[in-house]
């Protein structure tokens, strides 16, 4: 079936099958090989991306499920040779080890601060408990995503 | 010995870098790699732990459009080979698996491949192949498949001991005579899984030039030597390319698909990708070592230990992989961490009918462990001796005589790992033991110590090149592999550092078998200290160049010279000074090397330790078993610490594994079929950030070890080996319940309460 | 525990047969979505999909994406009306949630993750049938119902109705849960769930909920429900309701009382998450802990 897709403000026509997930589109067929398929069971977050600003396991949505929204992935936070702040303080902050977990583990936290522009520890610890990091033990994630937060709200 | 403090990058926090890749998601991992013509390989299991194969008919799936080749054993070479084979060790380790299995030895065992147009194709393609199994009988158990009679897993394999390791040092019976206080006791550890967020992945390309597979590995050139064996290619003609790596600790160290996915597209023509579902990984990699940990301890009444015996029986599974020096490896720790006068050791590795154990972050550590520092706990309070006073009374120190190599220690803070540990959580300053009326608090500590190297059982070396840029910046070439733990940053912060340059002066370009000079791959701890003095003396070696034709160039003496700020400077007179730029200009028509190539070959000529001391504040209720971690103090000693951001970043992550280990992973294998029942996230649970503790606090203890690069010593593993009994020395504080199985779940804390309390 | 592996390959999801729907219908109607239901045998209907695509039943031919009906709602009519496919998300931030009805923010929070939160539905979390849904056992002890619309007409049930065992829900073929109805709630009512797992990310292994209507200090109408492993479907323990109704808190009575909802239990002796008897432990603890919170939260505290 053929579906539009709008990824990282680019449309894309692609033909689907029904059964194909948005994880395996974005990856084979549009080529964003930034995410990352970690479990295909909505687990590990390996493969979160934004859909119209929330943080969704694309694994678990059907490709054609996607149609009509606003994607987003890690190639899409900032185009064009720009850094994020969220993905200034990853690396400022040693919270990227393996690296595999953190394209996911951004976008959650992109869909975070986009909410809540001041969250507390708990509310990072509650929206980054859907991303597994076998490297880190979260310690220099959360303390990246609190010091990304303070540069956004121009703390 | 070099003051860290003046130098300008190493023992600096720099980012990782490759961070900013990893962090835009343009990193590529294996996985990652789309070939023009690639076929997808699927591999088709047993889903029986013991069988043998009747019959086997592919026609169906042959005929499938869109499949391109169906093997089974019957294609593949009849070469046995073992896939943790080492060329820098004793070749001692049975040589037990094909490329495809011709008798199902576990469920999970690989018994035939497709490789076809698409993935769909290749999943639908396996099911087309019809296998005809006649199952045999299994074991499961090692104790039980240790018995006259059990079924047997590998020809050649008396009672299925697969081998069995002993360590001696002075005499054990002397010792326990010498004892005021003997405990014996049996400990039981369980399966734990790496779970690398990637799963194991690799792209093979067979063409006339060669093979050249792009894998998720630790051990780029160990990964060579065994494809080369198995496929009886020579070694030019396999290139192994290690990419990015979604993590490793231990579950990449193996050649996993190389052959398979190699002889797929030497069958096809055309490049091949095997990808592990994440069901596979669980079921058919590997596994840390379980079994029963016993151990005998002998002590005077002042608390000094006299003797050690220790006992292990190590579940191997179904094939040999590395598990004879896992359980060789695990009975070597306590004596680099304690004086042990008399010491006797017998590991056993034993066949069965399950997944494959293999090397694992402390690979054999965390079992003995988790014996050894409870058995301390349980010596002190029948001592009447403070637990911390008892570690500090029998660990090493500096100057004694390591027993691997027999001479002196020269570096070794476990001391003032101890003592900063104790005075962080509040040893002597303890907080109440009621939290609530169903909440107990709890204080436990354990320590651990892990040799860095394999010295001196192999020969364990590293090499390094670094080529000049005609503007003063290089490009460094190592063997050696970053899976994560920031090796790439820790190298390039050395040649920066001994060069004068820049971090960003550095580009890295590691583990590429037709490209970089040798590295025996990432375990053991050594990287750091082995690698990093093979990029040190690679770095020395080009400076010696640079400056001897700078002297020539400013005619000053050679050993006034200095490399810093991208120049070659004189420490006696500044103004005679010239840019590597200029330098590298001038050379070209003035020496007689007219280019440079710094390069550095490094033999280890010691083992010496990493120690560590971890410390836990926790509570619990009573009336569930649940365990609350309230804060968790670990301080290691890791010589210098190059980069101290990433040393803290592995201690962290040490303490999330071992937490792990310690409460709930486990792979779970049916006592009847033999097959695992939680391959997959919902089922084996890894602890989730909300449920971590809020305060890890990871410090370094400063000491020197003058035979390593800018006295680095190695640090990813040792973290993860304290954390189980430091959670159950805190369990018994807390409720005078002693846990000696692991996991230490909730449920199992629960009955254990119940238990004590009628 | 049963042996799953009888084909030739391991793997969960493809030793059943594999997942390919013939085709995926997106109708932008109820009406259109129950005629497609009614129409096609093997037709399913997917949502948030956090159930069915990990299982990736191999029976499913047609594909019915409910995801674009206007049953995304949460609106206070007679107490509350929640649309089908409204998101779990959407229940742990309503402001309508409020009072008593806290409970299901509450249950709301310990659902999954907070991604999966984004995606999962209520209505997908009830026809999935599974014992351990965490939605579930609120809104039974609320006494809510749901609204069943087939090709034969629509129809209302009591929510705990649906559950008939293990992934086996009593809808029709053809019928689709449009709406669930959370009837008001007498004043001086409190509602406490308490979920209990291996981590926080994880399937209940027990989860209790009780809501306790007080009359002074007294329980005047009191609802106990269990679910997590324990048997084929969640349990209402009206022998425990019994025992608290019309009584005062005290420390006998819900030893009592909890004693009877674990005998009431039919968890299987051993699973990968638990025992047989550590979860019917782990349930009298539950009870006592969430009757001191819906006493708590009737004062509206």
């Amino acid at each position: 079936m053929m579906i539009k897709l709008n990824v990282n403000g680019i449309d894309y026509e692609v033909d689907v099958k029904p059964h194909w997930t948005l994880l395996f589109v974005l990856r084979e067929k549009l080529k964003l090989k930034g995410v990352k398929n970690g479990c295909g069971e909505g687990e590990c977050g390996a493969c979160t991306v934004t859909i119209d600003g929330k943080a969704a396991h694309s694994c678990l949505i059907l490709a054609s499920q996607a149609e009509g929204k606003k994607i987003m992935t890690i190639e899409g936070l900032a185009p064009g040779g720009t850094v994020h702040p969220l993905q200034q303080a990853f690396v400022e902050y040693g919270a990227i080890q393996c690296g595999f977990c953190t394209p996911g583990m951004i976008m959650t936290a992109k869909a975070l601060l986009d909410e809540n522009s001041n969250p507390s520890e708990e509310d990072i610890r509650e929206a980054i408990s859907g991303n597994i990091c076998r490297c880190t033990g979260y310690v220099k994630i959360v303390k990246a995503i609190q010091e990304a937060a303070k540069k956004m709200r121009g703390a | 010995m070099i003051n860290v403090s003046d130098l300008k990058t190493v023992g600096k926090r720099m980012p990782k870098v490759e961070g900013m890749a990893k962090a835009k998601g343009e990193a590529i991992y294996a996985v990652d790699y789309d070939l023009p013509g690639m076929l997808y390989g699927k591999i088709l299991r047993s889903p029986y732990a013991h069988a043998k194969v009747v019959s086997m008919d592919t026609s169906a799936a042959e005929k499938l459009s869109g499949v391109r080749a169906v093997i089974t054993f019957k294609d593949v070479p009849k070469i046995l080979f073992n896939p943790s084979n080492r060329y820098n060790f004793p070749p001692n380790i049975p040589q037990d698996q094909y490329i495809l299995s011709e008798k199902a030895r576990f469920v999970g065992d690989e018994m035939a491949a497709v490789a076809a147009e698409s993935e769909e194709i290749a999943e639908e393609a396996l099911k087309l192949i019809k296998v005809e199994y006649e199952e045999l009988p299994a074991v499961f158990d090692p104790e039980e498949a240790m018995k006259p009679g059990a079924p047997k897993v590998h020809e050649g394999a008396e009672n299925n001991v697969l081998a069995l390791v002993p360590i001696e040092q002075g005499d054990i019976e002397k010792g326990f005579k010498e004892a005021d206080l003997i405990l014996e006791d049996e400990f039981r550890v369980t399966k734990q899984h790496h779970v690398c967020i990637e799963p194991h992945a690799c792209v093979a390309s067979y063409t006339s030039e060669g093979l050249t597979v792009w894998s998720s590995t630790q051990c780029p050139f160990q990964t060579r030597y065994v494809t080369a064996k198995a496929l009886s290619l020579p070694d030019n003609k396999v290139r192994i390319i290690k990419p990015f790596v979604g993590g490793g600790f231990g579950g990449k160290d193996e050649a996993f698909h190389e052959p398979l996915a190699g002889f797929l597209s030497l069958k096809t023509g055309r490049p091949v990708k095997i990808e592990l579902t994440r069901e596979e990984d669980f079921n058919a990699t590997r596994t840390r070592h379980s079994g029963v940990v016993r151990v005998k301890i002998g002590f005077k009444k002042d608390g000094t230990i006299v003797a050690l015996h220790m006992r292990n029986i190590f579940n191997a599974g179904a094939y040999s992989a590395a598990s004879p020096r896992i359980t060789r490896a695990s009975g070597s720790r306590p004596i680099g961490l304690y004086r042990l006068p008399n010491y006797k050791y017998e590991g056993y590795c034993i066949y069965t009918n399950v997944i494959p154990a293999g090397a694992y972050r402390g690979y054999g550590n965390p079992q003995q462990g988790f014996a050894t520092e409870q058995l301390f706990d349980i010596a002190a309070e029948k001592l009447g001796i403070d637990k911390v006073e008892m570690r500090l009374k029998n660990a090493v120190r500096v100057g004694d005589i390591n027993p691997l190599t027999k001479s002196p220690f020269q570096s070794c803070g476990i001391q003032d790992a101890l003592k900063k540990g104790a005075e962080k959580i509040g040893w002597h300053n303890k907080k109440p033991k009621a939290i609530s009326k169903t909440k107990l608090r709890g204080y436990g500590m354990a320590i651990g110590a892990h040799w860095t190297s394999i010295t001196p059982l192999a020969s364990e070396y590293s090499c390094a090149t670094i080529n000049l840029n005609t503007d003063g910046t290089i490009n460094l070439m190592i063997g050696a592999s970053d899976l994560g733990q920031g090796l790439d940053t820790v190298m390039s912060q050395i040649a920066a550092e001994e060069l004068g340059l820049p971090l960003s002066d550095v580009s890295i370009y590691p583990g590429d078998t037709a490209v970089t000079p040798w590295d025996g791959g990432a375990y053991s701890s050594k990287s750091t200290h082995v690698a990093g003095n093979g990029v040190w003396l690679a770095a020395k070696d080009l400076r010696n160049k640079l400056t001897k034709e700078a002297a020539r160039m400013l005619n000053v003496k050679q050993e006034d010279l200095v490399c810093r700020d991208r120049k070659v400077v004189s420490k006696v007179d500044s103004s005679k000074s010239v840019s590597f730029a200029d330098l590298i200009s001038w050379m070209k028509n003035n020496s007689p090397e007219p280019y440079s190539i710094g390069r550095g070959i490094f033999k280890m000529p010691t083992n010496c330790p990493t120690y560590i001391a971890n410390f836990v504040e926790l509570g619990i209720d009573t009336e569930t078993g649940e365990i609350d971690v309230l804060k968790y103090v670990a301080c290691q000693d890791v010589g210098t610490a190059i980069n101290p951001m990433q040393v803290e970043g592995q201690m962290e992550g040490s303490v999330h594994q071992g937490m792990g280990y310690a409460l709930m992973e486990d792979i779970i294998v049916d006592k009847e079929t033999g097959e695992v029942l939680n391959a997959n996230f919902v089922d084996y649970k890894i602890i989730p950030a909300k449920d971590m503790p809020r305060n890890i606090e990871a410090e370094l203890i400063p000491t020197y070890e003058p035979t390593g690069p800018f006295g680095a010593k190695g640090c990813s593993e040792v973290g993860l080996t304290p954390v189980a009994p430091s959670i159950a020395n805190a369990i018994y504080d807390a409720t005078g319940v002693r846990i000696k199985e692991l996991p230490m779940t909730k449920e199992r804390i629960f009955t254990a309460i119940r238990q004590h309390k009628t | 525990m049963r042996s799953k592996f009888k084909y030739a390959f391991v793997n969960v999801k493809t030793m059943k047969g594999l997942f390919r729907p013939k085709e995926c219908f997106r109708p932008e109607t109820v009406e259109e979505a129950v005629c497609l239901l009614s129409k096609h045998d093997g037709a399913q209907a997917i949502a948030g999909g956090t159930d069915l695509l990990i299982n990736k039943p191999p029976e499913i031919e047609y594909l019915v994406d409910i995801s674009r009906l206007p049953l995304n709602y949460i609106k206070e009519e007679d107490g509350l009306k929640i649309g089908a496919i409204t998101p779990i998300r959407e229940l742990e931030n309503s402001q309508l949630l409020s009072g008593a009805y806290g409970a299901l923010s509450e249950a709301a929070r310990k659902f999954g993750s907070w991604a999966i939160r984004n995606m999962a539905t209520v209505g997908g979390n009830i026809c999935n049938a599974v014992p351990s849904a965490d939605m579930p056992p609120t809104l039974v002890a609320m006494d809510a119902k749901v609204k069943l619309v087939g090709a034969e007409g629509t129809r209302t049930i009591l929510l705990a109705e649906v559950f008939v065992g293990n992934r086996k829900n009593s809808l029709k073929k053809g019928e689709l849960l449009t709406e669930i109805q959370v009837p008001k709630l007498p004043p001086h009512t409190g509602v406490a769930f308490i979920k209990f797992a291996r981590t926080s990310v994880d399937l209940a292994l027990v989860n209790v909920a009780v809501r306790i209507t007080f009359e002074g200090e007294v329980m005047k109408d009191v609802r106990v429900v269990v679910g997590g492993g324990v048997g084929p479907t969640l349990v209402r323990s009206k022998k425990a309701e019994e025992i608290l109704k019309n009584q005062k808190i005290s420390e006998g009575l819900l030893e009592k009382a909890a004693q009877v909802v674990s005998e009431e239990l039919k968890p299987r002796p051993t699973s990968i998450r638990g025992s047989g008897y550590y979860k019917r432990e782990i349930s009298k603890v539950l009870l006592k802990r969430a009757i001191a919170q819906a006493q708590a939260s009737s004062k509206g505290g």
